[in-house]
């Protein structure tokens, strides 16, 4: 506020225009919200913490509007709880989350194909006291299904200025952004407005009065189109439901392991050449060992795998966005509860075969504390995309390229036994606890009550925005944490050199020799070589690095002019038998060897304790399995 | 007279008079057959849930389980059984198992 103004404007007004101002973004989940949020802030989230609570706290600014700050609250059904999630949205609202104050105003993103729980949603929130504005969603999906309703006559008898919003399409949320410069004026130009809370708000009493309402406001109703029932039929059927849900599953193992191959044999040819290129330009010496063994060698391991973790991250995508995924988590209800989890953890244990990290914050839906954690506790044993690079490395290495009854690769079925092996793993470990935790505490039954959600056309720029997101993320993951790490890596590989009078390869002699060959002896009952156990230790920070770890170990270690620069494949191929690299792809099925899949346990069970546990008893799965699978491997195929 | 799915906004005119329903008895949704159109009449509770059956009847009201609302199964599992699909009037659709269903205690309509 600068001294020299010459228009006398009221203090007050000037402090108010350029206050801070938080408007909340409330609505039920798959209404649209998160679309919405994208649109009125560009797609910046940042994501920081509640006090006190493991739910994601996401904000950004207002495009246009740098002191206006969206809240994307989780997805509620209504102010009177059932989870986690559901409960952070409403002590928001409320005013009750430590350190956050009550929100300026709110944005309620309605479902229009749902009208009527959308209205009674609203006149809940109404009862909060705070200036609303709404933005109907979805309004092309209930357009195409008959509802003509007047959005005039709704903001009339509700008071509150409704919007027609279709939040995917790029000018589909322009009168929203209009109207949300007039709630910010309003609320800039007012005094705080006193809040009032209206206690017993009965259900009933709401519905009807939303039944009112919408019978003036409403001139067509809509109707669930034939093609979509006619759909749920088929999806929801109890035996050609599972049958289609085998069928994509199918699809998406076959995709991610066969269709990305020329496109990771095209990377793999081009890291080769980038190292023989570099090699021939670089001269002798430690610079070359460097970037050829130790980051070429390292990354390059690692970048081959873009193609099949973007493949599997699309088809996750495509599934979440259309719809589907709740179809697959009702036919599979019953097979769950039997391992003592339900169709709620379905989701989170699918997110699990892409990462484990945001599957298990992903379990803060389930509202049963005793599945929530059993899903966190099994979950590390589903199939990470990060085991994909070991997995593939190794079945290329050592099993065979053949094909077996004709139509099936040995290769492929190695990999889909290591699939399901963790899968079952999953379940039995989930079995278990369920009949240990049974007999002690009583078991009163618990609800399932998830939504079905319409049908929607899986939205590409969502997709490939997520998309990008997350390829972006793995590609600087590695050039971040996986560079580093063989930089490292290098570094102990490589000093201190070898003695003039050595007689073993040099790489005996450095730290990460002398290391390996220090815990040699915990992993020689099951088969590991020292180089392997040398690569476990930064394969801590991400799976992935194991492969590039052994990538820079081999590569330094390789004994003359010819074994510097050949691929890993061939060299594991002549040095491991087929009993140690079974050994270690059982090893690597249970082990938990991510620290940030073990962090975030950490931070979302709250304990110290159950966190060591999970961690405890996935080690000594790990251990055994891979023993087992070594002294048997080894009786039948040799050592 | 037959009774459409179409989501009736005006409860008193469209919707099935309680003389077309007389003779249907209350029992619960868990009792009715894939499709056949019901109206709900309440919701009790069950106390196989313990101290969460009065949150879960709130949430099923909540999701738009009331009484005079029209309902009906859209799917069962295999042989019958648990979990079950059902559709609201509205076409909102949701995902119960057995326990929930023996709470939404409705009539069947038929058609006459």
């Amino acid at each position: 506020m600068s001294s020299s103004v010459s228009i006398p404007v009221p203090i007050q007004q000037i402090k108010a225009s350029t206050a801070p101002i938080t408007l909340a973004l409330v609505g039920a989940p798959n209404c649209g919200k998160t679309a919405t949020f994208n649109v009125l802030t560009g797609s910046k989230a940042k994501v920081a913490n509640y006090s006190g609570v493991t739910v994601d706290k996401r904000s950004a600014a207002l495009l246009g509007h740098s002191n206006v700050n969206i809240l994307d609250l989780p997805g509620t059904y209504s102010l009177k709880t059932a989870s986690l999630d559901e409960e952070v949205t409403r002590k928001v609202l409320f005013g009750q989350m430590p350190g956050e104050s009550v929100p300026d105003g709110i944005i309620f993103v309605a479902d229009a194909t749902n009208l009527r729980m959308s209205l009674r949603m609203l006149l809940e929130l109404k009862s909060l006291g705070l200036p609303i504005i709404v933005a109907l969603n979805l309004s092309d999906v209930a357009h195409s299904r008959g509802l003509v309703v007047d959005e005039a006559i709704l903001s009339d008898e509700l008071g509150v200025p409704f919007v027609k919003t279709v939040a995917i399409k790029r000018k589909g949320c322009e009168p929203l952004m209009r109207l949300a410069g007039e709630l910010i004026e309003y609320i800039s130009g007012s005094d705080k407005p006193i809040h009032f809370f209206d206690s017993d708000s009965d259900t009933h009493t709401m519905y009807q009065q939303a039944d009112d309402i919408l019978s003036r406001a409403v001139t067509s109703a809509q109707r669930l189109p034939k093609w979509h029932e006619r759909l749920d039929q088929l999806t929801l059927h109890p035996v050609i439901g599972v049958v289609i849900l085998l069928m994509i599953l199918f699809v998406i193992f076959q995709a991610v392991y066969a269709w990305a191959a020329p496109l990771m044999d095209s990377i793999e040819w081009l890291v080769g050449s980038v190292g023989t290129l570099l090699m021939q330009w670089l001269p002798d010496g430690i610079l070359q060992s460097l970037i050829v063994d130790g980051i070429v060698a390292g990354v390059g391991s690692v970048v081959v795998f873009v193609p099949q973790i973007t493949l599997l991250f699309l088809f996750l995508l495509i599934l979440e966005d259309s719809g589907y995924l709740p179809r697959a988590a009702f036919l599979l209800d019953n097979l769950l509860s039997k391992v003592g989890l339900s169709g709620r953890s379905f989701i989170p244990l699918l997110s699990g075969f892409a990462c484990a990290v945001p599957a298990v914050m992903s379990t803060r839906t389930i509202p049963s504390h005793k599945e929530r954690l059993m899903a966190i506790a099994v979950l590390p044993m589903l199939t990470c995309s990060a085991r994909l690079p070991i997995y593939a490395l190794i079945i290329a290495a050592v099993i065979p390229s053949q094909t077996v009854l004709g139509i099936f690769n040995l290769q492929g079925i190695t990999l889909f036994i290591l699939y399901v092996a963790g899968t079952l793993s999953a379940a039995l470990v989930s079995w278990l606890f369920k009949r240990f935790h049974s007999a002690k505490s009583e078991s009163s039954a618990f609800p399932l009550l998830m939504e079905l959600p319409t049908y929607r056309m899986p939205n590409v720029k969502h997709i490939s925005g997520e998309l990008w997101d997350k390829v972006s993320a793995f590609l600087r993951k590695a050039g971040t944490v996986i560079f580093t790490l063989s930089v490292v890596l290098w570094v102990l590989v490589t000093f201190p050199s070898a003695p003039a009078n050595a007689v073993g390869p040099a790489i005996d002699y450095s730290f990460a020799g002398m290391l390996g060959h220090l815990i040699e002896p915990i992993f020689a009952p099951i088969g590991f070589t020292w180089q392997m156990c040398i690569s476990l230790i930064p394969g801590l920070a991400a799976r992935e690095v194991v492969v590039a770890a052994l990538g820079t170990v081999y590569a330094v270690g390789g004994v003359g002019d010819e074994a510097i620069n050949q691929t890993l494949i061939p060299i594991i191929h002549a040095q491991w038998g087929l009993a140690t690299a079974f050994a270690f792809l059982a090893f690597y099925v249970y082990a938990p060897m991510c620290l940030a899949t073990l962090a975030v346990i950490r931070r979302e069970t709250k304990s110290l304790k159950q966190t060591l546990a999970i961690t405890g008893y996935l080690f000594v799965l790990a251990y055994t399995m891979a023993w087992i699978v070594y002294r048997i491997t080894g009786q039948i195929f040799g050592f | 007279m037959s009774v459409t799915l179409s989501p009736s906004y005006s409860t008193t005119t469209d919707a099935p008079t309680l003389t077309d329903t007389n003779a249907s008895p209350v029992c619960s949704l868990l009792e009715l057959k894939k499709r056949q159109p019901a109206i709900i009449d309440e919701i009790v509770a069950n106390h196989r849930f313990g101290e969460i059956d009065g949150a879960i009847s709130q949430r099923l009201k909540d999701l738009g389980f009331l009484p005079d609302t029209l309902v009906h199964i859209v799917a069962k599992g295999l042989f019958g059984k648990p979990p079950y699909a059902v559709q609201l009037s509205t076409g909102a659709q949701f995902s119960l198992r057995a326990d929930e269903l023996m709470k939404i205690k409705c009539r069947a309509i038929t058609s006459a």
